[in-house]
């Protein structure tokens, strides 16, 4: 085995793990934002607000990721009057923010379908009686309801967000010299498939397992009432006949 | 000062400065099902009214009719004389008509369900604090204070860190209960408090809920507990098929069965 190279072939690939972090949490963020509104819209009862969320799933989640990148990126800029906005422009000729733009749009598909899930899972007593304490819909919302609905959400949600890690590895394809660029470059020059594309594995791989263990270690902070009973050998007083 | 002039508000409004809970003809459909029937009930401040009826009778709705979890169809309800204001709706049912009234009057009326719903991702004590700190904006540690006198009177001060999935039934019982108490509530509502726990679990809920009757707390009670219905409640009523079927004295009421219909469900109980 050649050491050295896997050793410079692994050195370069982790130069361009900020890039990848970059675009993954640009990604993620605005996607949060995004989904965020549509599990409001969606919430909201308002009928035209579920039509436009439905619609806007059925595109997102339905076509390929890459397809949406593709279409960000080269097919936007085929219309004039997006080349001569002052706005458009100088985000969609940039294929760091079009890659953003389009993990962005698609990953707040697929959670706003997480949440939606999750918010209907909280239990209806729960919510019940939140109301019959006099809790106003806010109120009833942030004590009782948000925080049932995002420890329900986070499973899906923590697998939603190891997806869009892998997901980064699109923006080589329109020119983004993250890791899988990097790696792919390497492997242009060297013809050296197997080593390369084994560093670029490995990476990808610590990567999703620390963000794993950083999810499974937010749950378990969030859910202690989903834990064994803790020790029951502290027993309590029968109730006494006169109180 | 304010307290004064509620209470002045309230004795302009009220005819009865007794009455607790006042509910005049009231009725609510469930799709083409009448569940109740026009249906009127008087608490007086200190009674303990128990509200007994065999399934689907409208017990239940009766009271999620009274703090509008569900809202009637028409029909008056009066809390501590205070009418809860309702306006036509779109469908010709009535709605309520200011809902941050309806919130205020629920915090006045805390209510004990059947399957506890205490709040599961909070500790018993987080249960007890959480609505008193955010709906009556008491202070935290004065809420805290309380609760834990609370818990210690029901008996589960040893788990008051406790999650709810981690106690028995008769424990998230009392503790609902306790959280109940900690909104020092004009009125109690009970929707059949015992029915979902084990039989060797009823009686210390049950007498929790005696000690409640005996220091002359307003009680609506739900039940299916023939000996608390006999025993510690002030008043009885039998609902059959959405109406008032016989009301009264719980002795007289269990001596001799006013109806047929009454007499045909105590016998049932009696098997």
């Amino acid at each position: 085995m050649d050491y050295d190279f896997y050793l410079s072939t692994m050195w370069s690939v982790l130069k361009a793990l900020p890039l990848t972090l970059e675009i993954w949490f640009f990604g993620i963020a605005f996607g949060l934002i995004i989904a965020t509104g549509l599990t409001w819209l969606r919430a909201s009862g308002s009928k035209s607000g579920e039509y436009f969320t439905r619609a806007y799933v059925f595109v997102f989640r339905g076509s390929p990721l890459l397809v949406q990148l593709y279409l960000i990126y080269f097919g936007l800029s085929q219309f004039d009057f997006v080349r001569h906005s002052p706005i458009l422009w100088p985000i969609l000729r940039d294929p760091m923010y079009c890659t953003i733009v389009a993990m962005a749009l698609n990953t707040a598909a697929y959670e706003s379908e997480i949440f939606r899930g999750a918010l209907r899972a909280v239990p209806v007593g729960q919510i019940e009686a939140a109301k019959a304490f006099g809790m106003s819909p806010f109120t009833r919302f942030r004590i009782v309801t948000l925080p049932i609905a995002l420890r329900l959400a986070l499973p899906a949600y923590s697998t939603e967000i190891i997806l869009m890690t892998k997901a980064t590895a699109l923006a080589s394809v329109v020119t983004i010299m993250e890791m899988m660029g990097t790696a792919q470059k390497i492997q242009h020059d060297t013809f050296r498939p197997i080593e390369v594309l084994t560093c670029a594995g490995v990476i990808y791989l610590l990567l999703n397992l620390s963000i794993a263990r950083l999810f499974a270690w937010v749950e378990y902070s969030l859910s202690p009432h989903l834990r064994p009973a803790p020790d029951q050998s502290q027993q309590i007083k029968p109730v006494p006949e006169v109180l | 000062m304010s307290a004064s002039l509620a209470a002045a508000a309230n004795a302009a409004s009220s005819p009865d400065e007794a009455s607790a809970i006042s509910v005049k003809d009231m009725r609510k459909c469930f799709g083409n099902h009448e569940v109740l029937k026009g249906i009127s009930l008087e608490a007086h401040k200190g009674d303990v009214i128990s509200i007994l009826g065999s399934s689907g009778s409208g017990k239940s709705t009766l009271l999620r009719c009274i703090n509008l979890l569900e809202t009637p169809d028409s029909g008056e309800v009066r809390v501590d004389g205070e009418l809860i204001k309702m306006k036509p709706g779109r469908d010709g049912n009535q709605v309520p008509a200011d809902i941050r009234q309806v919130e205020r009057i629920r915090a006045n009326l805390a209510m004990v369900f059947q399957s506890f719903n205490l709040w599961s991702h909070m500790t018993v004590l987080e249960n007890l604090v959480a609505a008193p700190t955010h709906v009556l904006k008491r202070p935290r540690a004065e809420c805290l204070e309380q609760a834990e006198a609370l818990l210690k009177r029901v008996g589960i001060w040893e788990r008051r860190n406790y999650y709810p999935p981690h106690m028995s039934g008769g424990q998230q019982q009392r503790a609902a209960i306790a959280r109940a108490l900690a909104m020092n509530p004009k009125v109690m509502l009970f929707d059949e408090p015992t029915s979902a726990l084990d039989p060797e679990l009823v009686g210390e809920v049950l007498r929790v809920m005696r000690s409640l009757a005996e220091e002359g707390r307003t009680m609506l009670v739900v039940t299916h507990e023939m000996s608390f219905a006999r025993d510690v409640s002030s008043k009885v009523m039998f609902l059959h098929k959405g109406e008032v079927d016989c009301l009264g004295e719980p002795k007289e009421m269990f001596a001799r069965a006013p109806t047929q219909q009454f007499g045909q469900f105590i016998a049932n109980f009696n098997k």
